[in-house]
């Protein structure tokens, strides 16, 4: 059985990471090496310790590169340390390391909660880019459908399509500083805006959407039925004329590939 | 009663493990998939980092699976953490396999390193005590990854910075004891074998001298910096003179193995590494004897 570890190995090992993992303190690491507490010997091991944040970091910056920008070097290679430091890679996979850096920056930067949306429209672009494949539903898929089975379905969303809910002009800031411009001054926004992130033909995408067809958005991912989507928006939105724009969004829904399948209801 | 030739013939083939020389190769990265698409480059094959394929669509298995229509392909990956205390990761080894019924790629290598223990991932290659302990531990993990992949894992040296008062044997000696105690194949990486031969202070010749050249399966060449009093296998540059010196005794040695430029930053136009892999064909060519199968190793 190959499970049980061994003994002096599993010791080393932990010295090992430990001290990678540290601030630097070298604790009884030394005492493995050939070279014990020599000057090379310590050169040698930050060499190691270096090359684990340098590596982390270069994970972040190819995956926040607009957040990175913004930031500049020193501030985002800062942050970037702290995180690594409270969130260790657990994936085989290096460009998973930034899942959780956008909460994180919430937490840790809650006078700049800019920085936290800019993270989070780096991250949804940069995850729709490998998301899963799936099918994709056609407008004559979608044709084929009984008009008495609307009443009850729903749809599965391409794995690739997410939304996300800005307080802040996290997206100004991300064309300024795509276009390589100075972004303008962070500013809270008078109300909430809600924009849609998805891949299309390889390629990752997002918008700004009205209120109205980000409640129904924000219903239909969530499982909510079509009519039932279209009934709640008929009451939160008196004055707009709902079956008209339920029509052209499901159009464009189409065409951007963000549907996959057609959720039949409970029979 | 078996005449001399045949019976060279017969104890040689048993003896070669390793794939047939299937040329000269680059690492495929993603500056590079629109030259690959719009024509045949002139590259023999291809070798990919394994981790960056394990994930579920988009546009990296979108141009894996185009190109791989071109190009025949070696699956190279960076985190099966083989050394390691810490329980093979089935799931890894999983998605792994699957990587491979999609590729059907020549051959599957990692490196004989660990990369974290208790669940986490350092995104390094930590060399190994070179111990009897380590040995055994590894050597059926590797026998249990083989039977998982159903094939002979590779298993490529790496560079190191630092060694261990516990080691019991050299790095040459345990990948040899390692190869034969599981079965498995082995990647040299050229480059880091004079990387770790300049840090440790041992002559890069011994090395190539001592590992067995029936399990060489592939060979890796690269470029790394010298920061003067230790050098680090950065692959940021151009194969440097030492390395293809280094090169021209392995294959020398070992004959012509599949060989290829492992480049992943600072990465140039691929017309540059074709022009460098030329020069890895010019070589072998001059270097390595060109042996039938049968003659090699007798």
């Amino acid at each position: 059985m190959t499970d049980r570890a061994p003994s002096a190995l599993a010791d080393l090992q932990a010295r090992m990471q430990h001290y990678v993992l540290s601030d630097g303190a070298l604790g009884d690491v030394l005492s493995d090496l050939t070279g014990g507490a020599s000057d090379q010997s310590k050169r040698r091991l930050h060499i190691y310790h270096f090359g684990y944040r340098s590596r982390m970091n270069e994970a972040l910056q190819s995956a926040f590169e607009q957040t990175w920008a913004y930031l500049g070097d020193d501030a985002f290679d800062a942050i970037c340390t702290r995180y690594t430091e409270t969130t260790p890679s657990h994936s085989p996979n290096l460009s998973d390391h930034g899942s959780n850096f956008p909460r994180f920056l919430k937490h840790a930067l809650p006078a700049d909660p800019e920085i936290a949306e800019l993270a989070t429209m780096d991250w949804l672009l940069y995850s729709a880019f490998d998301a899963p494949n799936a099918a994709i539903l056609t407008g004559e898929q979608l044709a084929t459908i009984d008009e008495a089975q609307w009443a009850s379905l729903g749809f599965v969303f391409h794995p690739s399509v997410s939304l996300a809910l800005f307080k802040w002009n996290a997206v100004e800031l991300w064309h300024a500083l795509d276009q390589e411009e100075t972004p303008p001054v962070a500013g809270k926004l008078n109300d909430p805006i809600g924009h849609l992130f998805w891949r299309s033909d390889q390629r990752s995408y997002f918008r700004t959407l009205e209120a109205d067809e980000h409640a129904a958005l924000k219903g239909l991912l969530e499982g909510l039925g079509f009519a039932q989507v279209c009934e709640q928006l008929a009451e939160s939105y008196p004055n707009t004329s709902i079956d008209a724009s339920i029509g052209t969004w499901l159009a464009r829904w189409l065409s951007d590939e963000l549907l996959s399948e057609v959720k039949p209801g409970p029979v | 009663m078996m005449n001399h030739s045949a019976k060279a013939r017969s104890t040689t083939l048993q003896d070669n493990l390793r794939e047939p020389f299937q040329g000269f190769g680059l690492g495929l990265r993603p500056p590079h998939y629109n030259s690959y698409l719009a024509e045949r480059q002139a590259v023999d094959w291809l070798e990919i980092i394994s981790e960056n394929y394990m994930v579920q669509g988009g546009k990296p298995l979108a141009m894996l699976d185009r190109i791989r229509a071109d190009y025949p392909i070696a699956m190279h990956g960076v985190s099966m953490s083989i050394g390691s205390v810490s329980p093979l990761d089935r799931d890894y080894l999983q998605r792994l396999k699957a990587l491979a019924h999609r590729v059907e790629p020549m051959w599957i290598s990692d490196h004989l390193c660990w990369t974290g223990v208790h669940g986490t991932n350092l995104h390094d290659l930590f060399p190994l005590p070179y111990t009897e302990e380590a040995l055994r531990h590894v050597a059926a993990r590797v026998r249990e990854v083989q039977d998982i992949l159903g094939r002979r894992l590779v298993l490529e040296n790496v560079s190191s910075y630092i060694d261990y008062v516990s080691s019991e044997m050299t790095e040459w000696a345990f990948l040899t004891a390692l190869a034969e105690e599981a079965d498995c194949l082995l990647l040299l990486d050229v480059n880091n074998i004079y990387v770790s031969g300049m840090n440790h202070g041992f002559d890069p010749r011994t090395f190539i001298d001592g590992v067995p050249a029936h399990r060489i399966q592939q060979i890796h060449v690269a470029g790394h910096s010298n920061m003067g009093d230790v050098i680090i296998d950065t692959h940021d540059a151009p194969v440097p003179d030492e390395v293809f010196d280094l090169y021209a005794y392995a294959c020398h040695r070992f004959g012509q193995v599949s060989t290829m430029i492992e480049r992943d930053d600072a990465i140039p136009p691929l017309a540059d590494l074709i022009e460098e892999l030329d020069r890895v064909r010019a070589v072998s060519a001059r270097h390595a004897p060109v042996w039938d199968r049968e003659e090699a190793y007798a």
